[in-house]
This record gives structure tokens, C-alpha cells and sequence, in this order.
């Protein structure tokens, strides 16, 4: 017992591992704030989507900007089949998972022939062009989206079917349980045949292929595992939120956000995306929510036009965005000083 | 008819695009940095030139040397702070150090500034004329012969120069470049400065006519990329031809499809040629 508490996954004793989840697990008990548990919500989401990422990215070294998509498939596939037919996510998921994989091979066959730069552009293309498709697709309520109708559940059975619950603990625990599946599946394809020819690829790509490694074919599977995962993530999205937008879903700043959280952490390892997203998200939500409180009082004062209200005006604007600019200048300091991520730093204390 | 004006308005458009393309295209050819935020400098070059406007009453082509000198230290100082740095670095780091400046500036805009469009009207560029049944749109017209112009006058730094040699000298061998005693990180440094020059020009000539937002630099650079594409990665001339073809077929595909579309008519076609002749239309291996 005291031998398997001590070993190590990927340098973190899995005595720290199962003290961690039972954080997690019961964290809930401690923050009653629905804010609290929201932030929490959105790292494990944003957790699940970058341990996601990072088995195309990190362990095969395909640097892919077009996640938004698959998370996007899974946002929009639940959104219109409850709204246009009143089906269950439970019924859609399934649907969403096909059409995830239908069109990560649809994408995957001819993109990953090319590399370098010209892969990394063409994901952004088909991101953008599937943006401005949405975007101007009535059905899918265009630019502006669809809006769930809020539904009042009548007990745990007709909750879970709507995916509807008037509390945010159910979610809470539906976001633990993906992201432990995200890691769970990272790990197991790190450790498998598999994984190491996905190693390979991203180290030597000819090497690989000529030592008989297929590599079309298990950039592929790479591909359509992480696509599955963040199709979840998509799904779990849109009933926590209830409301589907292209700006938030299939865009190319969501996809860009997802490879962020993976290399924020330390690309191509199992912790560091996680990490990264408990990094960078409660930092954006704490920022966000104070500076909405702050720049809502200095529009007040500029209501009063002060003499220095057109400065406040210029130097203070909207304020919006600010998660964007974090995201940004974090993301420089990170590529210029330490690309290996926070990971990176944390060894080097080591 | 209504062929030869679609092909004239898209040519028009093409200049403009032909002259951020060359822009991107210096960069990637010099060093192997595919830019992201290209666009961003030309949008700061819009605000730069509509407040010139809105505080001094500046013609945006007054304004505009003035923005092209202030990127031009800009993109030096982004060169020294950033990118010298992870020149050496994985792919994934460079990409996401622009795509970071990217969103690092675009947050920038719309915290300052926010989304709110902006527009500069200018009494002498405004109005439409007529050649030969040709419809013209006069800040357009003015856009596209100024960014013939400094693509022009690129062209001529890049190979009638004496800087110009030493940076082609760079992109072509780093290492035997130094060892004919060329600084090779200052010549890094003046490709930005001169791309990002250039990129505020292109910003200055839009300001005339183009709705100013913190998106719109983007809306530019997006489909340079393909430009760049075409023209293979790194050839200044073939970015301009590039340019030219993708303002043809964004105009084409606007005008006999859905302008809501058009973008997505100039994505294909960087797929198609990627897929066809991954060295561009142009290009060589």
C-alpha cells in the first residue's frame, strides 16, 4: 500500500494524486458561493479541453488551432436537437461524438500531410471559414446563436434528462468527472504502443515512418480521440450555460485558448495543461469580475462629467477583454522565457 | 461589363493586399517567422491616424509617415524584446510569441478603445468617378495606388539597396552572412522595422475609407497569409501576385456568391494550393 502510495505518475506520488481529487471532490462542501464553484467549474472544463489538446499537440506534435470545431460540434449539436426536437443531451451526445469523428477524418486525411507552418495555417483557415459558415447560418441562429428555453426539472431523473439543474453542484461534479476522463484517457495513450508512435512522429517524423510507424493513420486516431474529449467538453458546455454563440464555440480565439491552457502548463506532459488551467482561468474570472465591479463605478462617475471624464473615457474604454489581454501577454512572456511552462519552472526550483 | 468591373475592384483591393503580404512575406523570408500580429500593427496605425484626426484635424496621409516612423521603432523594439528570443526556439514557441502579440494587442484596442467603430470622414477622397463605364471609388483608388507605391518602393529597398543585399544575404544563409561580417540580428531587426512600416502604411491608406476597429487589422492579415501562400513562403514578388489574385477572388466570390462569404473563398484556395503545389504557384522548392 505504502509502496504504491509512493509511486510516482509522471513525477506526482499518486498519494498526492488521490489527495488532490479528494480536493476537488469535496471543494464544493467548503465554497458554497455559486461564483466560487463556477470558477472552479470553468478551470476543470478548460483543463479537460487542453489534457484534450495536448494528445494531437503535445504527444504528436501537430500544432492544431481548430479545436474550436470540435468543441463547437459538441455545443451546437446539443443546443439544436434539444431546442428543434426536445431531445436529450444524453440522445445527442452519441450524434455529436459521430459527427466529431466524421469530421476529424474529413480534416485530418488531407491536413496532415502538411507540416510546419503550413499545417498550423491551414487549421487556422478551415477554423475562420467554419466561423463565417456558422456564423451565417440561420438554423443555427446565425452570429447570435441559439438561447436554451430555461426548463424547471421535476426531480434527479427528469433533470438528467433535460441536462437542466437549477443548482450549479451537479454540473460541479458532470466538469470533475471530464476532466478526470480527459486525464485518464491522456495517460492511457501516453502509456501504450500507441503513444510512443505518436512520440516518434513528433520527434522524427521520417525516422518514424521509415522504421514502418504509419504515421497518417496514428496522427488520425490522435486526432479523433482529442476531438472526442473536447466534443464532450462542447457538450458539457452548453447545458451548463445554456446558450450557444459562434464567438465562444467555433472560433479561432477558443481554439487559440485551448492550445494556450497546454502550453501554459508544459506541452506534451500529463499535468501541465491541467495546471495551466488552474493557472490562467480563476486569474481571468477574479480579474474580469473585479474590473466589471471597478469600470462599473467609474462609468458612473463619468455619467457626472467630471474634467477628467473624457481621460477616464479613453484610458479606461469598456474595459472588456481584459482575460484576452492577460492571455496574451502571458502566453509572450511564456514562449520568450520558459517554453517548457509553468512545468518548466517548477523543475528548474526542483 | 459587369466581369471587368469585378476584376477591377478586386485588383484594386488586391494592391492593398499585395502590400501587407510583402510585409509578412519579408519577414518569413528573412527569418522563418511567420508573423500573426501583422495586422495588429496596421490597426494601431488606424487608431494612430484617426486620433491625429479627431485631435489635430490631420489628413490620414498626413498622419500616415508619422504612424510608418513610430512602427517602424515598434517593430524593432518587438524584434528585441520577443522574437530575437525565440528565434532558436520550437515552432509551437514562435507561433504562439505572434499569436500572443495578436491578442496582446487586440485586447489592447478594445480595453482602450473599445469595439466601437470608428471612421475618418475626409473631404478629398470621398465621392465615385467613372472611367471608360468603370465605376471608381475615390479613397479606394487613392488606397491601392499608395500601396502600389510603397509595395514598389519595398521592392526597390529589398533589391537595389545596400541593405537590402545584406538582407536577402541573411534570409539566404544567417551564418555565411555573418562571416561577410553582416550583423545578422540587426538585419532581423530592420525586416520588422521595415515590415512593420510598411503595415502602417497599409493602415494609413485604409484609415481613408475603411471602418476603424480592433479587429480590423486582422481582417487584412488573414487573407495575406494566402497571398503569402501563393507566392510561396518568402518571395516578396510572388507575395505581391499573390495579393493580386486573392483581392480577385474575394471580390469574385463576394459579388457572384455572398459578400458574407468571401473570406472563405480566399481560405480554400490557400488549401487548394497547399495541397496542389505546396512550394506556391509561384514558388520553387
Amino acid at each position: 500500500m505504502r509502496a504504491w502510495l509512493a509511486h510516482r505518475v509522471e513525477g506526482l506520488p499518486v498519494a498526492a494524486i488521490v489527495i488532490l481529487v479528494a480536493a476537488l471532490a469535496l471543494y464544493p462542501l467548503a465554497a458554497t458561493m455559486p461564483f466560487w464553484r463556477h470558477v472552479v467549474i470553468m478551470s476543470m472544463l478548460y483543463g479537460a479541453m487542453g489534457v484534450a489538446w495536448n494528445i494531437l499537440g503535445g504527444l504528436a506534435g501537430q500544432v492544431s488551432f481548430g479545436h474550436g470545431l470540435y468543441f463547437g460540434v459538441g455545443a451546437y449539436t446539443a443546443a439544436y436537437c434539444y431546442t428543434a426536437f426536445g431531445l436529450s443531451p444524453i440522445v445527442s451526445l452519441p450524434m455529436a461524438l459521430a459527427i466529431s469523428t466524421g469530421a476529424s477524418v474529413l480534416i485530418g486525411l488531407p491536413t496532415f500531410r502538411l507540416r510546419g507552418h503550413y499545417f498550423v495555417l491551414a487549421s487556422v483557415f478551415i477554423m475562420q471559414s467554419i466561423y463565417v459558415l456558422v456564423s451565417n447560418w440561420d438554423r443555427m441562429g446565425g452570429a447570435i446563436g441559439i438561447e436554451y428555453p430555461v426548463y424547471k426539472a421535476e426531480g434527479i431523473a427528469d433533470a438528467l434528462w433535460h441536462g437542466q439543474f437549477p443548482d450549479k453542484l451537479p454540473y460541479y461534479y458532470a466538469a470533475l468527472a471530464l476532466f478526470l476522463l480527459a486525464l485518464g484517457t491522456f495517460r492511457a495513450i501516453q502509456r501504450s504502443r500507441f503513444g510512443m508512435f505518436l512520440v516518434a512522429i513528433r520527434e522524427e517524423q521520417d525516422a518514424a515512418h521509415s522504421l514502418g510507424v504509419d504515421v497518417a493513420r496514428y496522427k488520425l486516431y490522435a486526432l479523433i480521440a482529442s476531438a472526442a474529449v473536447t466534443t464532450l467538453a462542447g457538450t458539457f458546455y452548453a447545458q451548463y450555460v445554456l446558450y450557444v454563440e459562434p464567438i465562444s464555440t467555433v472560433s479561432l480565439l477558443v481554439s487559440l485558448e485551448i492550445g494556450f491552457i497546454a502550453i501554459l502548463g508544459g506541452i506534451g506532459t500529463l499535468w501541465g495543461p491541467a495546471l495551466g488551467a488552474f493557472v490562467i482561468v480563476p486569474t481571468t474570472e477574479l480579474l474580469r469580475a473585479y474590473l466589471s465591479g471597478r469600470l462599473a463605478l467609474d462609468m458612473s462617475r463619468l455619467a457626472d462629467g467630471g474634467p477628467l471624464a473624457w481621460l477616464e473615457y479613453y484610458a479606461l474604454g469598456g474595459g472588456g477583454n481584459v482575460d484576452i489581454l492577460v492571455y496574451g501577454l502571458v502566453i509572450m512572456l511564456i514562449a520568450r522565457f520558459q517554453p517548457a511552462g509553468v512545468l518548466g519552472f517548477l523543475r528548474r526550483i526542483d | 461589363m459587369i466581369y471587368g468591373q469585378v476584376l477591377v475592384d478586386g485588383l484594386i483591393v488586391g494592391l492593398m493586399f499585395a502590400l501587407v503580404a510583402m510585409g509578412l512575406s519579408l519577414i518569413y523570408g528573412v527569418m522563418n517567422i511567420v508573423n500573426f500580429a501583422h495586422g495588429e500593427f496596421m490597426m494601431l496605425s488606424m487608431y494612430f491616424c484617426w486620433f491625429a484626426w479627431h485631435f489635430a484635424g490631420a489628413d490620414p496621409l498626413v498622419a500616415m509617415p508619422f504612424a510608418a516612423v513610430l512602427l517602424f521603432f515598434l517593430g524593432v523594439a518587438v524584434y528585441r524584446l520577443l522574437i530575437r528570443h525565440v528565434l532558436a526556439r520550437s515552432l509551437v514557441a514562435q507561433i504562439f510569441a505572434t499569436f500572443g502579440l495578436l491578442l496582446f494587442f487586440q485586447a489592447t484596442a478594445q480595453f482602450l478603445w473599445k469595439s466601437d467603430v470608428r471612421t475618418i470622414p475626409t473631404s478629398w477622397a470621398s465621392g465615385h468617378f467613372q472611367i471608360a463605364g468603370l465605376f471608381f471609388n475615390g479613397p479606394e483608388v487613392v488606397a491601392g495606388v499608395g500601396a502600389l507605391l510603397t509595395a514598389a518602393a519595398l521592392y526597390w529597398f529589398i533589391h537595389r539597396t545596400e541593405t537590402g543585399l545584406a538582407l536577402q544575404a541573411v534570409a539566404e544563409d544567417a551564418q555565411a552572412a555573418r562571416l561577410m561580417g553582416i550583423n545578422d540580428n540587426r538585419m532581423y531587426a530592420i525586416a520588422w522595422g521595415v515590415a512593420c512600416a510598411a503595415a502602417a502604411i497599409g493602415g494609413g491608406l485604409l484609415s481613408t475609407y475603411y471602418a476603424i476597429a480592433p479587429l480590423s487589422g486582422a481582417r487584412w492579415a488573414l487573407p495575406a497569409f494566402v497571398a503569402v501562400a501563393i507566392g510561396g513562403f518568402g518571395s516578396i514578388s510572388g507575395a505581391f501576385f499573390g495579393g493580386l489574385i486573392i483581392g480577385v477572388v474575394q471580390t469574385a466570390g463576394g459579388f457572384f456568391f455572398s459578400p458574407n462569404y468571401k473570406e472563405v473563398f480566399v481560405f480554400a484556395l490557400y488549401l487548394l494550393v497547399v495541397f496542389w503545389r505546396p512550394y506556391g504557384l509561384l514558388g520553387r522548392k
